[in-house]
């Protein structure tokens, strides 16, 4: 496992249950440190200077959606390289595509299980680290 | 099932009911105002959101609800179809269902609803309106399959192809109801994306990105440039707030006690220089409760809007279902009102607004017949007046018949002939307050039945308000309800007859008086005394609360409070006026505030149980059948 487990990880989602519901994961798989926010918008201003090593973030969203938040961190020189998994119900062909173009490093279909979780993150950081 | 699951799930419950409250009236301002994109969108986001959630913690029927109207809510936003009050209702429906399956879940009570008739209701609506002809009922066929779905979560296989930028392995799932798909029109499949097709996108993606990587733009702080709108907000238990109230109560009262007990040393030693420190301490300990006392009941007021959020479907349901139009315009739903008052005011409200509807508002015809707009209006206004808030439903309708109204009374036995002559205006609106009235013959479904006013009435007082009535034939009818802003603690004039001390709620009484015994009029049998040129019937309070003690030997002067609540006016005369407290109101167990003229009782700063005083029940009582 190629994970450091002491890094920093935010969860954004603007409904809170599913904040919850992915932090409990997240901490299942052993990540001490697991921080939220509730839209882009909020999470760029947390990141900045934050020191996060990893994004779990939802994709609809008032205010900024994950879309939007993806492109603003890939084009920050602090925030660039931090690995974003997004979060989503759908699986449209152009979502997808848009996302990879945005620079997303995996995407998970919801719901999904702790398992499942933890195998994408798995494969972002043996990617990153290889 | 483990705390933390059971907060997850009740945190859930929570959050999926707000959504729904935001959402509902929505729908309706969508159904006047015409398609608008941004509240498509709300509306579908939420769907979704709640699905998603729902889908963790395996609430099947409600991830088959949700998806079902998200689809409706989807094709609604991309302009695939368009809305209908067909649409509107089955959507509508879709919400109460959600509505009862999260109640069933709050309530654990494990019954499972049959969700299977709404989903494909949903269907065939949605059906209808991709192609624009009605289909027949028998393409329920694909009902049966709906129910029993597959949540899919994608099978974690190994590694398969690997890119520059990303892995995706993920096989594209469909949505959860993929044994559906064989038979219906409208889910169309999602375009399944083979592995092979994204792995040449990414390179040629990936591609791209080297050739643009010199042409990079400077960075943008992108960060710090947008602004954390996010509002801090925490979610508290309820029963912790309550506490501090309590608490910050208690404390007022202790405050009271010592005010009153450094007063009594300051007095006695007053050439003590430590007196004069204790006057001090006290006197800042003073300030500084009543700022508490102020911040701890601010912390349980909330935006009336919470209560006013169902009423423009509840309208547009009533008068759906009379065949009349109405439009309901809101102003002040931003004023805040303590949390009781919230979970208390919903059911009058709608009382009146059914009242309103179905007795208040004519019919089209009759409208146009007597030259009004065709459209019924009804508006509720909220605002806050001194230390009350106000809120005033008006209709602009046939207003009430008084005549009507007494006829009726009288041969329900309510009143008689005789109270009925004697009875003023005012008075006569009230009698659609009193217990088993109705003048429908046959009453509907939404009211008439003869339990609603009063139930609205005793709802109120329950609150510390009233209820007033403003009418006027063929105008219309206003019904404004004044509730305190603090339940529990209140500024209290304190009095005494025949040796006991009272309280008084300061808030209705307009002034006192001292008059002499040469100042009392009579007329009819009814005491009165006039005031700047207006009579204003007099009451002995000892009377009023039948005491059966005697009041202190008569003096040649009386005190004489002059209560006004509304339209009514009146003047009670006491022993003594000993002066201004803040108390405490502390609810009786056992004692029927109703019939009894007390509100409660409170412990006074010289640690006596003091009763406080319902003057507006008093109002109701002595007012009703008086002649002036």
């Amino acid at each position: 496992m190629n994970i450091d487990l002491k890094m920093k990880v935010l969860v954004v989602d603007d409904f809170s249950t599913m904040r919850r519901i992915v932090k409990n994961l997240l901490k299942q798989i052993g990540f001490a440190s697991v921080d939220e926010a509730e839209d882009g918008a909020q999470a760029l201003s947390k990141l900045k200077g934050g020191d996060y090593g990893f994004i779990v973030s939802d994709w609809n969203m008032p205010n900024m959606d994950g879309l939007s938040m993806l492109k603003k961190i890939r084009e920050d020189d602090e925030l660039k390289e931090i690995p974003i998994l997004m979060v989503t119900a759908e699986a449209e062909k152009e979502k997808v595509i848009t996302a990879i173009q945005a620079g997303v490093n995996n995407y998970i279909v919801k719901p999904f299980t702790g398992e499942v979780l933890k195998e994408k993150i798995d494969k972002i950081f043996d990617k990153i680290n290889a | 099932m483990s705390d933390e699951m059971e907060e997850i799930i009740s945190e859930f419950i929570t959050e999926a009911e707000e959504s729904l409250d935001k959402i509902e009236p929505l729908f309706v301002e969508l159904e006047q105002k015409g398609e608008d994109k941004d509240i498509l969108d709300d509306i579908f986001r939420s769907m979704h959101t709640i699905k998603g959630a729902a889908g963790f913690l395996n609430f099947q029927r409600i991830v088959d609800v949700a998806h079902s109207s998200e689809n409706l809510m989807k094709k609604l936003r991309d302009g695939d179809i368009t809305l209908s009050k067909q649409l509107m209702d089955a959507i509508l429906k879709s919400i109460d269902m959600l509505r009862i399956l999260l109640a069933h879940l709050k309530n654990k009570d494990g019954i499972e609803e049959n969700v299977a008739p709404l989903v494909s209701e949903l269907k065939n609506v949605l059906n209808r309106a991709l192609n624009g002809d009605p289909v027949p009922d028998s393409a329920d066929v694909i009902s049966e399959q709906t129910v029993s779905t597959v949540q899919n979560t994608p099978p974690a296989t190994g590694e398969t192809a690997s890119f520059v930028d990303c892995s995706i392995d993920q096989k594209m799932d469909e949505p959860p109801h993929s044994n559906v798909q064989e038979n219906s029109a409208e889910i169309q499949p999602p375009p399944q994306v083979t592995e092979k097709e994204i792995e040449e996108l990414a390179k040629s993606v990936a591609a791209q990105d080297n050739r643009n990587a010199e042409n990079q733009e400077p960075n943008k702080d992108a960060g710090q440039k947008l602004k954390d709108k996010s509002a801090q907000n925490l979610r508290v238990d309820v029963e912790r707030i309550d506490k501090v109230m309590d608490l910050a109560g208690e404390v007022v009262l202790v405050r009271n006690r010592l005010l009153n007990i450094s007063n009594y040393f300051d007095q006695k030693y007053s050439s003590d220089p430590k007196s004069e420190t204790l006057m001090e301490t006290v006197s800042f300990l003073d300030r500084v409760t009543s700022d508490m006392q102020l911040a701890v009941m601010k912390i349980r007021m909330q935006p009336i809007k919470k209560v006013l959020s169902k009423f423009p479907r509840l309208v547009r349901d009533m008068s759906g279902s009379v065949n009349k139009n109405v439009d309901l315009i809101i102003s002040g739903e931003g004023t805040e009102v303590d949390k009781t008052v919230i979970e208390n005011i919903g059911d009058p409200l709608t009382h009146i607004l059914r009242n309103s509807i179905d007795h208040g508002l004519e019919s089209s015809e009759e409208r146009i017949a007597k030259g009004k707009p065709e459209r019924g209006k009804i508006e509720i206004n909220i605002f806050q007046k001194g230390n009350q808030i106000v809120i005033e439903i008006s209709d602009d309708g046939k207003g009430l018949d008084l005549d009507k109204l007494k006829a009726k009374a009288i041969e329900k036995g309510l009143i008689t002939r005789e109270d009925a002559s004697k009875m003023t205006n005012e008075a006569v609106t009230e009698i659609i307050f009193m217990p088993g009235f109705s003048t429908k013959e046959v009453t509907t479904e939404l009211s008439g039945r003869g339990v609603g006013m009063d139930v609205v009435k005793t709802n109120i007082s329950q609150l510390n308000g009233y209820v007033e009535i403003i009418t006027e034939k063929n105008v219309g009818t206003t019904f404004r309800i004044c509730i305190p802003l603090t339940l529990a603690i209140i500024q209290a004039l304190m009095v005494e007859v025949a040796g006991i001390k009272y309280a008084i709620p300061l808030s209705p009484i307009e002034e006192t008086l001292k008059i002499s015994e040469n100042d009392i009029d009579n007329i009819s049998g009814q005491n009165v005394i006039v005031i700047r040129d207006k009579v204003c019937p007099l009451f002995e309070l000892n009377t009023i609360l039948e005491t059966g003690l005697n009041t202190s030997e008569s003096t040649a002067f009386k005190y004489i409070i002059v209560i006004s609540l509304g339209d009514k006016k009146f003047c009670i005369a006491v022993d003594k006026l000993v002066g201004q407290e803040e108390v405490v109101i502390k609810n009786l167990k056992g004692v029927d505030t109703n019939s009894s003229y007390v509100l409660g009782a409170t412990i006074t700063g010289d640690g006596k149980v003091v009763f406080i005083l319902d003057v507006t029940g008093m109002s109701r009582q002595l007012i009703g059948t008086a002649k002036v």
